[in-house]
């Protein structure tokens, strides 16, 4: 029987997504451990909260199966926890024993779904695969977003600038008014941004301006109404 | 003083009892001036000898004052007083006629001597009669036609209170109020006609209580043959007559008592066992109870031998008999077979001479209807063979307390059912564990055998978890269900830990929910207790409820619950404790936690704790609450250790 050590080892490879048991029960983390890897997925399994931390695998795990009532913090405390600490992991809850009030409050904490003891396998790794599809998606998201940060690296404090003033809205006229240089060099700066930022669109590159607004050099006269005087 | 009378009544009893003169005795100085008189007077008188009869004068006097022999001195004297009178005045002169005179006088004096001799000794033997009268108790006195008393005895005063100068010729009537049923008519005429009568009649002393007499009466006759009194003996029987109607009431209070009594009572002989019983002792036997046990046979034929004498009302209706007679005669059929246990019981008790003996069985009535009885036997003194069974129906009894043990079983039955009720989250999570765990190793097993490879290893893993768990569901529910099951009541032998680790067992799950430390605190050497196992662990599960729905509503991190149990310091008992540091109870409520229906909370029923306690003080413990310094609440039983361990 594969030990719950040697699973955790595995997670080095990093091939199919990993998906960790959070139960105090023993003879339902191993069923369940059984059960991922049986359709192929990885699975880890875990007592308690404490041990989850203490392994430091939340970052590498798809997918969060927990129990609601566990010794020490309980599955919501928990899903609060991860919620303030930004940590966008799918969680599925079960229970042993079907708490209304207490699911509402796993599905509005943003719960994939909550499965009352004993669970139908299906509806067990139909949850899964929801929350490996959700994960796979927020994983895109990321890759996505850390793509456009990579690329707006690349760019040079003024086009970062100019960037700025034109997916506000600004015609380059105004942008060159604005930072006092010709209007030619603003297109020329425009056409590399977009070059460099592999923008189809200029909606596109105000998409990704947003995603990187953080780093975005406020407007010169931020809050003004935009002047079309010379 | 009335003569006439008492001079009837001296014919009869002798010289009457209270004579005044009586002890008046003549001064002795007087009789010797009388005798010198007589005889200066018959020395100096030429009167001659018709002097010296004077002496006779000198001896009656004599008579009342001395004895005999003091009266024969005196005649002698007189004798010779007329002699020396006849010598001084005539000398020795040839006898002529004063010498004819001084020989009748001699003689005469000679002759009153003699008779008063007499008279003396029948004087003294009346009186010997009178002071034996005087001795008797019986009252007894002497009334004329008219009824008047004329005489009373000592006896009478003593008995009624009168004096004799008090009663003496008063009428009977006014003195005594006599009554008797019937009257006094037939009594007076009876007297007349036969002479005599006896009888019982009721007087009243002077102080006016009634006492009973039995009486005698004798007619007197006077002179002339006609009635001139009667003569009373009467012996008072009050005492006797009221022993005697103390005693009738008494057999009639017995007869009351027998007949109207509650309780059968049957009065048996046992005189044909008694022999058997005697044969065997002097054979030796000691030990009857055994002897019996060995020798049905035995006690099979001394049944046969008890003889029913009577029964009263309430043993023919107990028994379903028409009439007492049905019951009477041998005992046998009464017995069932089953019965001679007891009945060997009562014989060993009469055996070994005990004053009676207890015992319950069942018999059966004439209808053959079952009876349970609580037979108590009185045994007679040594050589009577006359035994009283008094028998008791406790068949209702029985009944009542068969059903007042169910009614509690059943109490402690449901709420046993209700504190599952409360665990039911709890029951839920642990039944739901391994079922859920069940059918995920059932699909685990199902898909590593449908892979394209098949992986028999995973596979068989799985089926066995799938068995383990499945078993692990199956204690659950055995647990749950040894709990709220209607089991009888039992005694097993225990160990205190075993309960506790079973009770915290149902209850685990729970502290883990509220986050609650639960210290269990026994030292390894207690000692073993007779219990019933269920009963306890639910006293020990209601305690730990309460004390985890007690911490539960604490908003604290610091929620404890503590379980110890040890010796109490008198020896063979245990304590237990239960102590948690939750929101406690009130002080003025500590009293009345263990009443039923008493509840703190929401939606308690109220029952748990008189359970508990009812539980506790069926096992010979006591339960109490207490508040403890830090807050919370302390529920502390008791529980005797197995003696014999």
């Amino acid at each position: 029987m594969p030990s719950e050590r040697c699973l955790a080892d595995d997670l080095v490879s990093a091939a199919p997504p990993l998906v960790i048991v959070l139960d105090d029960d023993l003879s339902v983390r191993e069923s369940l451990i059984s059960l991922f890897r049986s359709v192929g997925l990885r699975a880890v399994a875990f007592a308690s909260v404490d041990d989850v931390a203490r392994e430091k695998v939340m970052d590498q795990a798809s997918c969060l199966v927990l129990d609601i009532r566990m010794p020490g913090m309980d599955g919501l405390a928990f899903q609060r926890y991860l919620l303030s600490v930004g940590q966008k992991i799918p969680l599925i809850f079960m229970t042993g024993f079907g708490d209304v009030p207490m699911s509402v409050q796993a599905m509005k904490g943003g719960a994939i779904d909550f499965l009352p003891k004993p669970f139908d396998e299906a509806a067990m790794l139909e949850a899964v695969a929801a929350a490996l599809e959700l994960d796979r998606k927020q994983r895109q998201a990321e890759r996505a977003t850390a793509a456009i940060w990579l690329r707006f690296e690349t760019l040079t404090p003024r086009e970062r600038e100019v960037m700025r003033y034109v997916t506000s809205g600004q015609m380059n006229k105004q942008v060159a008014a604005a930072l006092e240089l010709s209007e030619i060099t603003i297109k020329v700066h425009r056409g590399r941004i977009m070059q460099k930022m592999a923008a189809r669109s200029l909606p596109d590159l105000v998409r990704m301006a947003e995603v990187v607004a953080g780093r975005l050099a406020p407007l010169a006269d931020e809050g003004a109404e935009p002047s079309y005087e010379p | 003083m009335n003569a006439s009378v008492a001079q009837g009544t001296e014919e009869a009893f002798g010289r009457p009892w209270r004579r005044q003169s009586r002890n008046r005795q003549f001064p002795r100085i007087g009789i010797v001036l009388i005798a010198a008189l007589i005889f200066a007077a018959d020395t100096e008188l030429p009167l001659g000898s018709a002097v010296a009869g004077l002496y006779a004068i000198v001896l009656i006097l004599a008579a009342g004052t001395y004895l005999r022999r003091g009266v024969i001195v005196t005649g002698l004297c007189c004798i010779g007083l007329t002699t020396v009178s006849y010598l001084a005045s005539q000398g020795l002169s040839p006898p002529g006629d004063p010498f004819l005179r001084w020989a009748v006088s001699s003689a005469a004096i000679g002759v009153i001597t003699m008779l008063t001799l007499r008279n003396q000794a029948a004087t003294q033997t009346q009186r010997e009669q009178a002071e034996l009268l005087n001795l008797t108790h019986d009252a007894i006195f002497v009334r004329d036609t008219q009824d008047i008393v004329t005489s009373w005895s000592r006896g009478a005063e003593a008995l009624y209170g009168w004096s004799a100068e008090e009663a003496l010729g008063r009428p009977v009537q006014t003195l005594l109020a006599p009554e008797r049923p019937g009257g006094f008519q037939p009594v007076q005429a009876q007297v007349l006609r036969e002479g005599h009568w006896e009888g019982e009649v009721l007087h009243r002393t002077r102080g006016g209580q009634s006492v009973i007499v039995s009486s005698r009466w004798a007619l007197q006759t006077g002179p002339r043959g006609g009635p001139s009194a009667i003569l009373e003996t009467n012996t008072d029987i009050t005492l006797q007559q009221q022993a005697v109607a103390e005693l009738r009431r008494s057999e009639e209070r017995y007869r009351s008592i027998f007949q109207s009594a509650g309780v059968a009572i049957w009065d048996e002989d046992y005189s044909d066992v008694q022999p058997l019983l005697e044969e065997l002792r002097q054979q030796g036997v000691t030990d009857f109870n055994r002897y019996f046990a060995e020798n049905p046979d035995f006690v099979r034929r001394a049944v046969t031998l008890v003889r029913v004498v009577d029964v009263n009302e309430t043993a023919v209706q107990m028994f379903q008999a028409e009439c007492k007679h049905e019951l009477l005669g041998p005992l046998e059929p009464v017995f069932l077979p089953g019965t001679s246990g007891s009945f060997a019981y009562l014989l060993a008790a009469l055996a070994e001479g005990k004053p009676g003996c207890k015992s319950e069985t069942v018999v059966s009535t004439r209808r053959g209807e079952k009876l349970s009885i609580l037979m108590s036997v009185t045994f007679p003194p040594a050589g009577e063979s006359r035994v009283l069974v008094t028998i008791m129906d406790i068949t209702e009894r029985r009944r009542a307390e068969h059903d007042l043990q169910r009614t509690r079983e059943n109490l402690a039955h449901a709420t046993r059912v209700a504190t599952l009720g409360e665990l039911t989250a709890s029951i839920a999570h642990e039944v739901s564990q391994p079922i859920a765990a069940i059918v995920a190793n059932g699909a685990a097993a199902l898909r590593w055998l449908r892979r394209e490879a098949p992986d028999l290893g995973e596979a068989t893993q799985a089926m066995e978890r799938t068995i383990r768990d499945g078993k692990r569901a199956g204690d659950v529910v055995a647990r749950i269900r040894a709990f709220v099951s209607k089991s009888v009541p039992r005694r097993d032998i225990v160990a205190p830990r075993d309960l506790v680790d079973e009770a915290v067992l149902l209850v685990q799950r729970e502290f883990q929910n509220h986050d609650i430390t639960l210290t269990i605190d026994m030292s390894s050497d207690l000692p073993l207790i007779e219990a019933d196992r269920l009963q306890i662990e639910h006293v020990i599960v209601n305690l730990l409820i309460n004390g985890v729905q007690s911490l539960a509503e604490m908003n604290t991190s610091h929620r404890e619950l503590t379980l110890k149990a040890d010796m109490e310091a008198e020896g063979d008992v245990i304590l237990f404790s239960v102590r948690d540091n939750g929101i406690g109870f009130a002080e003025k409520d500590a009293k009345r936690l263990f009443d039923a229906f008493f509840t703190t909370k929401a939606n308690g029923m109220g029952m748990g704790l008189a359970v508990c306690r009812s539980t506790v003080e069926a096992h010979g413990g006591r339960i109490w609450a207490s508040r403890p310094k830090g807050g919370g609440a302390l529920i502390q039983f008791t529980l005797p250790a197995c003696k014999d361990r």
